[in-house]
């Protein structure tokens, strides 16, 4: 019997083996199950992550003065980082959108698919979605902070509210169009109706702008306005911030003259419209309103959201409560015009948050990416029915074949390991108990080694960080990227702007083809070892990483986005 | 683990590799060297399970650090005594490395394998024909991390510090818990059956009492 038990419990020991990733800590949204995590260091997540192409990018924000850069990141669906694009030189808070615009044409020419960042240092940045390499790039001027607010695609046009007006840009080559002084704003992104555009300022004054820059405004006495003005019915929503409380009203675009719709608490968020209706935010309650000629009050319910807030499952809005303890609110709209909670949604990481939630359908996966302050970004997702689920299934299996084999024979060997001890044959189950082991470590050894030495780097941190091993003379395009330095006798040769390589030994390869370096490797049972470069031997190559010198194979050295790797003759 | 992390103690030139080779040949001709007559078909089973060890190492390689020269040194020197341990330590070493790669590590590997090789002859393994496997097990574990600790002195040379060099060490450890892994594997598996193949070489006792017979006969 105890045998038995004995038998049983490395028989259930093993069978947990595969699947200890996904018996973390499991969370679910609306029977969304937490597929991926990352963690971003001491940032904010300020605006929403953006769901293109079966990419999920997200931009980060400086917290303090001190802790990391603000960055651009790219994911695949299933969490692996494609790319990021650091900004060492940030101003908090980068919280303007990102922006997805999709290839084209116009007066100044084609672009291609771009992701389109306007910076609180002032930079706007068209960026390519596959790699985060620039197209072009533009400078806006910063008086204290730079962009904040939502940019407008406007056919071949890219409108950019900068800190002192509006922007014109042409998107195929970052040409300005116009670029006209307004009042000072913050968050205040841009909308379009008709052939004007709507923008209002600290000061509460809102700015119309005609297509050639023409400029009208009017003070609308409601306080700060920090959203884009919503259309609503060919009219402008404008939801304003006075010192404790706001300001609903609606705006005539043609001689901007405005009625009151309602008052609201302090600090309002970004209104939104949902289900034919006008949602509206702020420190104090989230209010209903329904607008044709004019807009009335339908509803309110109290919660705290002061950012943005989107509509997810297709049914219902999630707003990120802005609170010491976080969480998200998850409402819906009943027929009767009742503004229903549905939940208060929890994760480990609540804290203030002002960024929305994206939601997508990609193909038939479900996908929610959130984040907030704690600079953790959370993707939940699911498979919409059963028949893609069974397919999915299908596809893994196929995909693992080799190891649901190789499992197979460690259940057999598990089984006549415990035969034999049950026998009281204890050295014939040792022969197979220690293959079992043998087979389970060399299959986890990449794992284990990259784990170790990551964990040995980080109490030996010797590293620099890559602004200090930056030479000026590199391309500015290079910076956050991984670079790869060979260092020879008598001449150095570097190669950089490269992405997603997860090794030293990856990034080797990759610069080595782009320089024309010749590579010679060997296997050595501890890993790929570099014989020579350009068949220069020398008495050997040492690499080092981010300045210091690595101690396991270059196939087993980790490396991050933007790390250096150099190798020296010796 | 020099190997794989480019850091290692000097390339040996043409001359350096020469001088290194003749010093472990020398040292192997010196353990062989007896004024007793070997059988031929002994002398070809000793070269034989040279050439197969040295193989395997070599067939291994794209394994992480399992050496199976580690256990046969073990055995190779409880079974045949130090002497011929040694020169089986460095004979493989010089094969395995002609293909693997040479260079002054070879010297390191030799001294770990020959070590090894006369630990096995001095903790009475073998006793009456049968394994003592328990003390088999044991050594196969510390030899393993005995082998890798020696090895890596290999890389010290003067750019190397004190706390580089403990680093080093720190990041061989799954190395050295997979070489166990290894070594207890090529023990229980194939442990009985190599001490059965090396029975058939002549220990230097019954080397001894043949010479004496021989010598009875012939007066």
């Amino acid at each position: 019997m105890r045998y038995g038990a004995i038998l049983l419990s490395i028989f259930i020991l093993l069978s947990g083996l595969s699947n200890v990733s996904a018996q973390d800590e499991i969370e679910t949204i609306q029977g969304l199950e937490l597929d991926w995590e990352y963690d971003f260091g001491d940032t904010f997540i300020s605006t929403k992550p953006l769901i293109a192409n079966e990419t999920i990018f997200v931009r980060t924000s400086t917290s303090t003065p001190n802790s990391g850069p603000a960055g651009i990141y790219a994911f695949d669906l299933d969490g692996e980082l494609l790319w990021s694009k650091l900004n060492y030189n940030p101003i908090s808070n980068d919280m303007s959108p990102i922006t997805y615009v999709e290839q084209g044409q116009g007066d100044c020419g084609v672009w291609p698919d771009m992701l389109v960042i306007g910076w609180a240092n002032g930079t706007i940045e068209a960026l390519h979605p596959d790699s985060g390499a620039k197209f072009w790039q533009q400078n806006t001027e910063v008086l204290t902070w730079g962009i904040t607010g939502s940019l407008l695609i406007d056919s071949d046009n890219l409108l950019v509210p900068t800190r002192t007006g509006l922007a014109n840009y042409c998107l195929s080559n970052g040409d300005i169009n116009f670029d006209i002084d307004i009042g000072l704003g913050w968050r205040n992104g841009v909308s379009k109706l008709d052939d004007n555009y709507f923008l209002g300022d600290e000061m509460g004054t809102l700015w119309k702008v005609s297509k050639n820059g023409n400029t009208t405004s009017k003070n609308l006495d409601i306080g700060k306005i920090r959203h884009a003005p919503l259309v609503v019915n060919g009219k402008l929503l404008v939801h304003g911030q006075g010192l404790i409380d706001s300001t609903i009203v609606l705006v005539n675009p043609d001689d901007l003259s405005l009625e009151v719709v309602s008052n609201a608490g302090p600090s309002p968020g970004i209104p939104l419209i949902f289900n034919d209706s006008i949602i509206t935010i702020d420190s104090n309650s989230v209010k209903r309103f329904e607008c044709s000629a004019t807009c009335n009050f339908i509803d309110q319910y109290p919660f705290s959201s002061n950012g943005e807030s989107s509509v997810v499952f297709d049914e219902m809005l999630m707003l990120p409560r802005n609170k010491v303890d976080g969480g998200w609110g998850l409402f819906s709209l009943n027929n009767s015009s009742q503004i229903i909670f549905n939940e208060l949604i929890s994760t480990k990481y609540d804290w203030y948050g002002t960024a929305a939630p994206e939601y997508q359908l990609v193909g038939k996966r479900q996908i929610l990416a959130i984040g907030n302050d704690n600079g953790n970004l959370q993707v939940f997702s699911s498979l919409v029915d059963e028949a893609v689920s069974q397919q999915f299934e299908e596809e893994t299996i196929e995909t693992n074949y080799t190891s649901q084999i190789m499992t197979f024979f460690l259940f057999l060997f598990v089984a006549i390991s415990g035969i034999q001890f049950l026998k009281e044959n204890y050295k014939s189950s040792f022969q197979y108990l220690i293959i079992i082991l043998v087979v389970i470590f060399t299959f986890a050894f990449n794992d284990i080694v990259a784990a170790w030495s990551s964990y040995i780097s980080d109490i030996n941190d010797e590293s620099k960080s890559a602004e200090e091993l930056w030479d000026d003379e590199w391309p500015e395009e290079w910076r956050g990227t991984q670079v790869a330095i060979f260092e020879f006798e008598n001449q150095t040769l570097v190669s950089g702007g490269h992405i997603n390589n997860e090794n030293a030994l990856e990034l080797t390869y990759q610069s080595s083809e782009n320089l024309k370096i010749s590579v010679q490797d060997s296997d050595t049972s501890i890993g790929k070892y570099i014989e020579s470069f350009n068949d220069i031997r020398g008495e050997g190559w040492i690499f080092f990483i981010d300045g210091s010198e690595a101690m396991v194979s270059a196939q087993y050295a980790e490396i991050n986005s933007d790390s250096i790797v150099h190798w020296k003759i010796i | 683990m020099f190997q794989a992390s480019g850091i290692h103690g000097p390339v040996l030139g043409p001359m350096g590799s020469l001088v290194l080779d003749v010093v472990l040949l020398g040292i192997v001709f010196w353990t062989l060297m007896s004024s007793t007559k070997r059988r031929a078909s002994d002398i070809i089973l000793f070269a034989s399970i040279i050439a197969g060890i040295s193989l395997l190492r070599v067939v291994m390689t794209p394994l992480p650090n399992i050496q199976p020269v580690t256990v046969a040194a073990l055995l190779v020197g409880a079974q045949l005594g130090a002497k011929r341990g040694v020169s089986f330590a460095i004979l493989v070493t010089m094969i395995s490395n002609f293909i693997i790669g040479n260079g002054i590590w070879t010297l390191y590997q030799a001294i770990g394998w020959s070590i090894i090789a006369i630990i096995g002859a001095n903790t009475k393994l073998i006793v009456s024909n049968s394994i003592n496997f328990s003390r088999l097990f044991m050594l196969s574990i510390f030899s393993a991390f005995l082998f890798d600790i020696i090895v890596s002195f290999s890389i010290i040379d003067g750019s190397i510090s004190l706390n580089q060099f403990m680093i080093y060490l720190a990041n061989g450890i799954p190395y050295d818990f997979m070489h166990a892994l290894g070594n207890l594997t090529f023990a229980a598996w194939f442990g009985t059956w190599f001490a059965r193949v090396l029975q058939h070489q002549p220990t230097l006792e019954e080397i001894e009492v043949l010479v004496v017979e021989g010598y009875v006969i012939e007066s």
